[in-house]
């Protein structure tokens, strides 16, 4: 029924009005709504995993992309592009580091599929084009590697390209 | 929160919209858990170009070709009617989790090498892109192609010289997406 809402909690208490067809974006909510019969305005869908910043965000993202066709079945045998990121994507994922890695963990966990591939292309374009050091001051990732280690990886690489 | 704390499934999609360059020269030498990660991936998009043969023996020798889901290969050789030796030599049956496959610029004894040779039990897409050579067994070739594999998306471009009379399609194929252009 167009316009019909329910409420889903975050994890730190709030709870936000969303028409079931937008929540339904999310599988995981959909699933809950389908297998316990969860249809009532009354119903609060818990979302322990998800903070109230995130979820707003999520919810943000659900609701400009309500009208998206679903994503095909086959995908994995799609190519795996990044440049078609649309512009209001792109905007909407101008956040801190942290958040998008939050963005990534929600859609992950409430399954949204678009969320997560729009989320996991920005992080992969952040990826791209930068040496093994610039992804490390990027991500603020730790060479732990010995240096005898980074000898093997070198000559790996180097090995290789003599044959 | 940090790219580290990630479940490896979900480093593994990010890793999905990487290509297999980036992947090894790049995430692998970071740390010693993107190391491992980048080991066990097993998705991996492969770009050969005979002019970057060395790099490609980098990728190869460390990404195991049934980990290879996508594999587009440049065909750099000057001389049309010569067959590239680094065409004929490809390992292409090793590459059996295929799903993409795009040729460029091959003439057909090097397409008839590859299309035979291919294991087509996963292939769901082809794209064979041509420039300047002549084709007599080109559409033959990329249809029995298609008439055994599951091919559902076939794009063909710049046939320009290929032969196309006597070319009757697969009776039972299961094309969803056909792109034919300047053929």
């Amino acid at each position: 029924m167009a316009g019909h809402k329910i409420k889903l909690q975050s994890s730190d208490g709030d709870t936000f009005d969303v028409e079931v067809e937008i929540a339904k974006q999310s599988a995981t909510i959909k699933t809950m709504l389908e297998d316990l019969g969860m249809d009532e305005e009354e119903d609060v869908i818990p979302l322990p995993n998800v903070n109230s910043a995130i979820l707003k965000k999520v919810i943000q993202w659900a609701t400009h992309h309500k009208d998206d066709p679903p994503p095909p079945e086959d995908d994995e045998n799609r190519e795996k592009n990044t440049n078609d990121i649309s512009s209001w994507d792109q905007d909407f994922l101008k956040v801190d580091q942290g958040t998008l890695f939050e963005l990534i963990l929600a859609a992950n966990y409430l399954d949204i599929k678009g969320l997560l591939d729009v989320t996991c292309k920005t992080v992969a374009n952040m990826i791209k084009g930068k040496t093994p050091e610039e992804i490390r001051r990027t991500f603020n990732i730790k060479n732990d590697f010995t240096p005898q280690e980074e000898e093997q990886i070198k000559k790996e690489n180097e090995w290789c390209e003599e044959k | 929160m940090s790219l580290l704390n990630f479940p490896v499934e979900l480093l593994h999609h990010i890793l999905d919209y990487c290509d297999a360059h980036t992947i090894i020269f790049s995430v692998r030498c970071a740390c010693k858990q993107l190391y491992a990660i980048s080991n066990s991936y097993g998705s991996h998009q492969l770009k050969y170009d005979s002019k970057l043969k060395s790099s490609f023996n980098t990728i190869y020798n460390i990404v195991r070709p049934e980990n290879v889901v996508s594999l587009i290969i440049i065909n750099d050789h000057k001389k049309s009617n010569e067959v590239n030796p680094l065409i004929s030599n490809f390992p292409v049956c090793k590459f059996t989790r295929l799903r993409t496959l795009t040729l460029h610029n091959f003439n057909d004894t090097e397409l008839q090498h590859f299309l035979q040779s291919i294991k087509t039990d996963f292939l769901v897409s082809l794209s064979v892109i041509s420039s300047e050579r002549d084709h007599t067994q080109a559409w033959l070739l990329i249809l029995s192609t298609v008439a055994r594999s599951k091919i559902r998306t076939l794009m063909i471009l710049n046939y320009l010289r290929a032969t196309m009379e006597n070319i009757s399609w697969p009776i039972e194929y299961k094309l969803e997406h056909l792109s034919i252009d300047n053929c």
